[in-house]
């Protein structure tokens, strides 16, 4: 069983979502707060809340909430490279989680992310509880088909999935690339026990599309 | 004779050729927002004469006269963001703006933008659809405080305003800063276009962008995203180009012609919920 300790906050974007210095300003937020906090190798998922921006250009998506993705995407190309910095933003292991979104603001997020060839994780956030997420932006074809396949499941193992589906005939070693591909997408967590990885989604099940 | 968009093009062509004096024969009957704010624009460059001419050539008590002020005093930096008690959470038929840094953003145009967005709603065009417009508008002005300058986090001017009347509306934003072709050859990918009239058509059509691995530079995809199925008008100037296309994202077709040089862009875009779209007149100049 994956245990996080402590692995979810969540942050209010206000409702001025216009330009990239409101974008910068939603970014520093999420990153100051995630940079305070001790996470483990789990990390952590920031939900943004998203429910008071009814309008939100693409600056403001670019230099917000795009790179907050970035940030996680980041530390999980770092992760056993012995790199530690680089670029603009810091690399942490985030999950973005873009909660109670408009449908006008997941449309122009979708061209901000989709143009880039990137998924994003939208999910209902109420009372303080983050609901099932779907994924939206641009995910590969075969991603899709394992998001499918996992969707409801607590956690996983690439050797799990080779054995369960094998009809599916994916080696073990492609199961792994998959997962570790949606760990960098950071649309799965993963924890090390033994020798495997085992993965589960960021939010409690996910699902692709509307 | 109408001060459109085209007509404004011809017109400033006209002053450039032979002093603005050359406009007083002309006897605009009627104006519409693009006209009065890119002809506004080329006299404001062109001088204190030009500016009297130009305002000259409406009548003492026209809406077209109050454009043309206030447009000119935008661009001279006379610009209040204060709007009186009842009027914030109104839904007026036209309102001009200024911007010309990130901080002209803040609530007061956030309130200004929710003002457009109501007069849309009040004026046929439904519930859902003026966010679709209102967001394609947002990201043409955020055009003004990335592309307008050639120099990074710097800004030109851009007066920008709407005019809606029942089942019809124009926006416009105009700046006078660098134009489009002067943003984009600056990235290798777009360093062969050779004029402004190519450039906008790149910028407009094909998805041009001023910053190397950037996809969909300028938010114009958004303008024809924001047409639906109709057939918007999207009407730039730039620098002595002009491009026109109508149609939205599933086909678009461009015209493109020369015009007199005038420093900067500009945007006029009009949609019709039902039938064609084309500029509305403000009010009548005989």
């Amino acid at each position: 069983m994956i245990t996080a300790q402590p692995d979810f906050i969540s942050i209010a974007a206000p409702s001025k979502a216009l330009g990239s210095p409101a974008g910068e300003r939603v970014l520093r937020e999420a990153l100051d707060r995630a940079s305070e906090l001790p996470y483990d190798e789990a990390g952590l998922v920031v939900a943004v809340d998203l429910a008071k921006v009814s309008l939100a250009t693409t600056s403001y998506i670019k230099a917000g909430l795009l790179p907050l993705f970035f940030s996680g995407q980041r530390y999980a190309d770092q992760a056993g490279s012995g790199l530690t910095e680089t670029g603009d933003v810091p690399a942490l292991n985030l999950y973005p989680v873009f909660c109670n979104v408009d449908d006008e603001v997941l449309d122009t997020m979708n061209e901000v992310f989709a143009g880039r060839r990137l998924p994003f994780l939208a999910a209902p956030l109420c009372n303080g509880k983050l609901g099932n997420g779907r994924v939206f932006g641009f995910l590969d074809e075969a991603l899709v088909r394992t998001i499918r396949l996992i969707h409801r499941r607590e956690q996983v193992t690439a050797l799990e999935l080779a054995s369960e589906f094998s009809k599916e005939d994916i080696k073990p070693t492609a199961w792994n690339n998959r997962l570790n591909d949606l760990w960098r997408l950071r649309l799965l967590r993963r924890i090390k026990r033994g020798k495997a990885w085992w993965y589960k989604p960021t939010t409690k099940e996910i699902t692709y599309g509307r | 004779m109408i001060l459109d968009s085209a007509s404004s093009e011809a017109a400033s062509q006209l002053a450039f050729d032979n002093g603005w004096t050359a406009l007083r024969p002309v006897g605009f009957s009627e104006a519409t927002l693009s006209g009065v704010i890119d002809l506004s624009r080329a006299a404001f460059l062109a001088g204190e004469s030009s500016r009297e001419e130009v305002l000259n050539l409406f009548t003492s008590d026209s809406l077209a006269r109050r454009v043309c002020q206030e447009t000119m005093a935008f661009y001279g930096g006379r610009f209040d963001a204060s709007r009186g008690g009842d009027f914030i959470f109104s839904a007026p038929r036209l309102e001009l703006w200024m911007v010309r840094s990130w901080d002209c953003l803040g609530d007061d145009f956030q309130l200004f933008i929710q003002r457009f967005e109501r007069a849309l709603r009040q004026n046929g065009f439904g519930e859902r659809y003026p966010k679709v417009l209102v967001k394609a508008f947002s990201e043409m002005v955020e055009n003004v405080l990335r592309h307008s300058s050639p120099i990074e986090c710097d800004s030109a001017v851009g007066v920008v305003g709407y005019h809606v009347v029942n089942g019809s509306a124009d926006y416009v934003v105009a700046d006078l800063g660098q134009g489009v072709l002067s943003g984009l050859t600056g990235n290798a990918d777009w360093a062969h276009l050779q004029d402004e009239q190519a450039a906008l058509v790149a910028a407009a059509r094909d998805g041009a962008t001023r910053f190397r691995g950037e996809q969909h530079g300028f938010g114009f995809k958004m303008v024809f995203k924001s047409f639906l199925e109709r057939a918007g008008v999207l009407s730039l100037r730039s620098g002595d180009g002009v491009a026109i296309l109508r149609g939205n994202m599933d086909s678009k077709v461009a015209t493109t012609c020369s015009c007199a040089h005038v420093p900067g862009l500009r945007v006029a875009i009009s949609i019709a919920v039902n039938g064609d779209a084309q500029e509305i007149p403000l009010d009548s100049l005989a």
